[in-house]
């Protein structure tokens, strides 16, 4: 993932905000990102642009050395689905789906999952984030943390190469937010990048780089022994 | 997977479970209708309509008209017809539909006039009469063919298949026929058409329960849409792809509850035989 000079203008009735300023930075497989700042200094902004859920007012960003600035809005979606694994501090999953139903959803839509391997997946990655004898259970009969990491499996189904989180542990306790950065870890190690936003002090002790933004700029960035 | 959680929702399952209710109840009005048309044509029978053309003018092809069931051309077929007034034998059937004196003497008054020595005939009800042709020996026929004894013009006589909205199907007629037609009717016959119509009103009252039931459901289930809409955007699902599931979700909807509603109409309509 390299990205150039992004920029994101946010016009409203009487001002306009940049949300972003002259990113430019180069995310690599088997790395650890943690992205850190104040409110309002554009962590979001750039987590939704890389994750091409929003598109920048201007800027280069090369995914895999393809230009995707120039993609149409499916095209993005294809690759959301197949490469990229998203958490959010709220965990929308479907309320009246259960645990591995929910994480076979982006598999409905991949073409390269066969229909008959998903089941199976869905419960091989609950096991991953520990939640395997909760896969009957719907989002309601889970505490926050167990959703989370419901989320977390939902993220890995289509086995992405890019795991972006916004403040993923932000609604959970330590305990839970110790499996999540443990497993966000490991998948690291795998050879994912995995890029979290946090406010938490814990996600340094997981990173190997650490970005720091302030009013949508990138105002330090240090690699992390 | 994704029609199963949508039938997961509470509301989903009273929208079911009301639009399944609805096709009920439009299918019990359909049977209601159905079964007075059935009456009402039943009450009908013994009613028939009658004209009168030229008699050196032939009878004209009405193509397109379907619910004339038979026009005869009373003079011929009751004098001409062999089958029941077969003049030869001295032998005379008369409907036992009619079966009283008043027919009797009515069938001998008209062969009287007509110059046959009654007193040669056999005079007797058949039921083969009534059967065969319910033109005959009809208390009707007889005052028309008097009144029309020795005109220029020939009598028709012709039945309907559907009575419902005769009226307007008997003006039409007689746009294409160029005479007026009468209509002589069974007393009683007219008051179930009223009934019949009445029907219509429950049925605007369904279509327009079901339009707003319609409209409610598709407004709910795309507001429910627009919730989860981060999400499947999130996990990579295409715009086109989230309409082709709220779609699907209604269409099932629909397709579901007309399949349950039409299922328990046969039920229903087995258990008490309508
Ligand atoms: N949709 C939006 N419309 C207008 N302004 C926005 C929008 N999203 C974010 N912003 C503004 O952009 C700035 C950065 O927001 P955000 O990326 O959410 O920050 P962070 O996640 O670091 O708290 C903030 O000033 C915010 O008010
Ligand atoms: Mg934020």
């Amino acid at each position: 993932m390299h990205v150039e000079n992004l920029e994101k203008l946010y016009k409203m009735a009487e001002k306009e905000i940049y949300a972003l300023k002259d990113f430019t930075y180069t995310f690599t497989k088997g790395k650890f990102y943690a992205i850190t700042g104040h409110s309002g200094s554009g962590k979001s902004t750039l987590i939704r642009i890389l994750g091409l859920i929003d598109r920048p007012s201007k800027g280069n960003y090369l995914f895999n050395n393809q230009d995707v600035t120039k993609l149409n809005d499916d095209e993005l979606s294809d690759i959301r689905n197949k490469e990229i694994g998203f958490i959010f501090q709220e965990f929308y999953l479907e309320s009246e789906m259960k645990a591995y139903e929910n994480v076979m959803l982006p598999m409905l839509i991949n073409p390269e999952i066969n229909k008959d391997e998903r089941e199976q997946r869905a419960l091989q990655l609950l096991e991953l984030v520990q939640l395997k004898e909760r896969a009957n259970h719907f989002p309601k009969q889970l505490s926050g943390g167990e959703q989370q990491r419901i989320c977390l499996a939902r993220a890995l189904a289509n086995n992405p190469n890019y795991i972006l989180a916004d403040e993923p542990t932000g609604n959970l306790d330590t305990a839970n937010e110790e499996i999540v950065f443990n497993i966000l870890k490991k998948l690291s190690t795998e050879g994912k990048c995995v890029i979290v936003v946090s406010h938490s002090k814990y996600v340094l002790k997981y990173a190997d780089y650490v970005l720091n933004l302030k009013d949508g700029k990138l105002e330090q960035s240090n690699e992390l022994k | 997977m994704l029609l199963k959680s949508f039938y997961r929702k509470r509301t989903t399952k009273i929208y079911l479970i009301i639009f399944t209710l609805i096709f009920i109840a439009l299918y019990m009005v359909i049977f209601g209708k159905s079964y007075y048309r059935k009456y009402i044509n039943e009450s009908f029978e013994g009613s028939y309509i009658t004209f009168t053309l030229p008699k050196d003018k032939d009878f004209p092809k009405l193509e397109g008209v379907t619910n004339l069931q038979e026009v005869v051309n009373l003079d011929n077929y009751f004098l001409l017809s062999n089958s029941s007034f077969n003049l030869d034998n001295y032998e005379i059937l008369i409907s036992p539909f009619y079966n009283d004196s008043k027919m009797m003497e009515a069938v001998q008054e008209r062969l009287a006039k007509l110059g046959i020595d009654t007193s040669l005939y056999n005079f007797e009800f058949s039921d083969e009469v009534y059967t065969n042709n319910f033109f005959y020996a009809n208390p009707f026929t007889y005052s028309i063919l008097d009144n029309q004894i020795n005109s220029n013009d020939n009598t028709y006589v012709g039945k309907l298949y559907d009575w419902i909205d005769f009226e307007e199907f008997i003006s039409e007629l007689e746009g294409e026929l160029g005479t007026e037609i009468d209509c002589l009717i069974m007393a009683d016959a007219m008051q179930y058409i009223d009934i019949y119509h009445g029907f219509n009103i429950f049925l605007y009252l369904l279509l327009f329960l079901f339009v707003i039931l319609s409209i409610i459901s598709i407004v709910n289930v795309l507001i429910d849409e627009k919730k989860t809409n981060f999400l499947y955007r999130i996990i990579g699902y295409s715009s086109k792809q989230k309409r082709l599931i709220v779609i699907s979700k209604l269409l099932s909807l629909l397709v579901f509850s007309l399949l349950l509603g039409t299922i328990s109409s046969l039920i229903l309509k087995v258990i008490f035989k309508w």
